[in-house]
């Protein structure tokens, strides 16, 4: 089966001189379709660069990536844009919601860059999924930290992306809702078998994960197999 | 980015940012109500001038050397003043700047002129009279449609020797010579709107006569009048028979002599054979040119002085001159405000966009461009700039029906005040919305382009 993503000796460094750091420092890795893989490791350890890099938001890397079989090291920013609105998701830490608008226009709003046929109805079929369609037309400002996930959750898989980028989903969420957006990731894993990129320090997701690598560093360290499915 | 989407996303920000963008296009409000009331006072200005009294499409030349005769010179001996001859005027004719030549003959004899009662009440005169020929071709639109503008002689008529000869509304013009005269209507004559002004603000004051009016002026057409040939207060021409001839005012024109009569050529011509010979008959005393635009005037003035010939009155550039450096000063003062304008959007976009780093980084993250997002921040401040401009545009133009309004109320009649000092063409309006608009842009440019070239992972990974 191919490789949704296809890293090989990925590698980023920042500042110059004395400053310099490697945030990432010779990484491969592949993830295949329906996978639910975890980056797992501290803060500081590389895993949003890593995150950055697969997701093409950083291009000042070495090595080489493949997405959905294409290597994007050659690809103009008009070409990796359209390939991150029509084949990647992301939900961030922060969420990222824009509080001026509702739900469904927060949703929406991939749609603005890479339009597709009635996307309001889409982005209803995206918050049932996330268990929100009768939040629909409120702002998101008054939302709950939880439900403003779950809104960011529906605009990631809006546009049934081939792969869903997180970082740290549950950071900012308290136990009990954290919970709750762990399940929305395994059930869209094992339901609807989106493939999934989590980086983050949340043992509870490296336990839906169907396979965990550890990185510290800027370096994989090790490489659970099969964890997720032991725990599901 | 579709536009559609794209206006969806500038309506976003508008309504959502409504006070920094109000403090930032208050600017080029103001900026583009200064350049509209300014250029527009200086096109209304310059139009009044340049189109009534000094017209700059057309340049009247004459002989180097041979500036206005004079009085004196005609009295003396006005033949001898240098002329353009008629093979100069056909290479004038002849220069791709040139639309129409039409060439004048002054009067070169003495000559008075007195009438005016049926109009003001009582006969006024001049003891010394100057008259222009010109073409008809020149002034027919000019000409009060009861009357033509042709020399009267080369009309049938009947032989006689005095006026009790003729019907009521002829006269006999007998010229010298002649054995007997033919009963013609009075000579077609045509006077400046610049000598109507004269009357109405300085003789007709000082001698309690009524200033004429439009109505009066519409009755003033066919008025009647004598005019004496061949004789002055000054004295006698050389040759002819001193005698009196009727003209008829027929019109006002702005191309008629200022201060004088004008009359169709050929009855000049004559005339002037009659009391001053054959080459006074022959050769011009200047030449009107008009040019294909108000820009070749300078290239016919050189030609023109290869041909021994200068234009009569440089006022009309001077004036032309002057309103232009006055009209580029006052823009430079409304292009100035438009410069700060421009800076102070600068300045909003800047704080907007480091307000929204996360915001731009999730668009970059689903799908936008750097170019998408170059896009989005030009078309909002276009959007900006052209509602601004628009209301600037709105006040400017309320600027100036109000100083019309001022000047028509508050400001003393004088010579050619004009209806309304402006002059607003669509272009201006459409220039000024345009360059407020341009101004906005251009101040956005900066942060947008950092904006756009930002790295995402910034605004969403910190």
């Amino acid at each position: 089966m191919a490789e949704v993503v296809r890293a090989e000796g990925l590698r980023r460094a920042f500042g110059q001189g004395d400053a310099r750091r490697v945030a990432v420092d010779g990484v491969s890795l592949s993830v295949t379709p329906g996978e639910f893989l975890t980056v797992f490791g501290p803060s500081g350890s590389g895993k949003s660069t890593l995150l950055g890099i697969v997701g093409t938001l950083d291009r000042g890397f070495e090595g080489q990536l493949h997405l959905d079989g294409r290597d994007v090291r050659g690809m103009s920013d008009r070409e990796l844009s359209r390939l991150r609105g029509e084949r990647i998701g992301f939900v961030f830490q922060a969420f990222y919601l824009l509080d001026h608008l509702t739900v469904i226009e927060n949703v929406t709003v991939p749609f603005l860059f890479t339009p597709r046929p009635r996307p309001r109805r889409t982005a209803l079929r995206a918050l049932q999924r996330v268990g929100l369609e009768d939040r629909a037309k409120d702002l998101t400002a008054g939302l709950s930290g939880g439900q403003r996930q779950r809104v960011a959750i529906a605009r990631a898989i809006v546009h049934a992306p081939a792969l869903l980028l997180c970082d740290e989903p549950t950071g900012n969420l308290d136990a009990d809702t954290a919970a709750q957006i762990i399940d929305i990731f395994a059930s869209l894993h094992r339901d609807d078998g989106v493939t999934v990129l989590c980086a983050t320090h949340d043992e509870r997701i490296a336990k839906v994960a169907t396979r965990t690598v550890r990185m510290r560093d800027g370096r994989l360290e090790a490489q659970t197999d099969e964890v997720g499915r032991a725990h599901a | 980015m579709r536009t559609r989407e794209l206006g969806r996303l500038v309506g976003r920000d508008l309504r959502r940012t409504r006070g920094a963008l109000s403090t930032a296009g208050f600017g080029i409000l103001a900026g583009t109500a200064a350049l509209v009331f300014f250029l527009s006072l200086g096109l209304g200005v310059r139009a009044v001038l340049l189109g009534d009294v000094f017209p700059l499409d057309k340049i009247e030349l004459e002989p180097k050397g041979g500036a206005d005769p004079g009085l004196l010179a005609l009295v003396l001996g006005g033949s001898s003043v240098p002329r353009i001859q008629p093979e100069s005027v056909e290479q004038l004719r002849a220069m791709p700047e040139v639309r129409r030549v039409y060439p004048k003959l002054r009067f070169a004899f003495p000559s008075s002129a007195r009438g005016g009662q049926a109009l003001i009440g009582q006969d006024v005169g001049t003891s010394e009279m100057v008259g222009d020929g010109v073409e008809p071709a020149l002034v027919t639109a000019d000409v009060h449609p009861s009357w033509s503008f042709e020399d009267p002689w080369k009309q049938a008529g009947a032989a006689c020797t005095s006026d009790v000869q003729c019907d009521a509304d002829k006269y006999c013009e007998h010229p010298t010579g002649m054995a007997q005269g033919k009963c013609v209507e009075p000579v077609p004559v045509l006077v400046s709107r610049y000598l109507v002004e004269l009357f109405n603000k300085g003789i007709a004051p000082a001698h309690g006569l009524p200033p004429v009016g439009t109505a009066l002026l519409e009755r003033a057409s066919g008025v009647t009048f004598t005019m004496r040939l061949g004789e002055s207060l000054l004295g006698a021409s050389k040759q002819g028979s001193v005698r009196t001839v009727r003209g008829r005012v027929v019109g006002v024109s702005s191309r008629a002599i200022d201060l004088g009569l004008t009359l169709p050529i050929d009855t000049v011509r004559r005339w002037n054979e009659e009391f001053a010979g054959a080459e006074a008959g022959r050769a011009f005393s200047s030449v009107l040119v008009e040019t294909r635009s108000t820009g070749d005037a300078s290239v016919v003035i050189d030609r023109a002085d290869r041909l021994g010939l200068m234009p009569r009155d440089t006022r009309a550039r001077d004036v032309s001159v002057l309103v232009n450096g006055v009209t580029a000063l006052l823009s430079l003062v409304a292009t100035v405000i438009l410069l700060m304008a421009g800076s102070n959007i600068a300045y909003t976009f800047r704080a907007l966009l480091s307000e929204r780093r996360g915001e731009i980084g999730l668009y970059r993250a689903v799908g936008a461009a750097r170019s998408d997002v170059l896009a989005w921040q030009l078309s909002l401040a276009a959007v900006v700039g052209s509602l601004y401009a628009l209301a600037g545009l709105g006040l400017g133009c309320l600027a100036t029906v109000l100083a019309d309004w001022l000047a028509a109320t508050r400001m003393p009649d004088f010579p050619f005040k004009p209806e309304s000092f402006f002059s607003l063409p669509w272009w201006l309006m459409a220039g000024a919305v345009g360059f407020g608009a341009l101004f906005a842009v251009v101040g956005a440019l900066g942060p947008a382009w950092r904006a756009a070239g930002a790295d995402p992972r910034d605004g969403l990974m910190g």
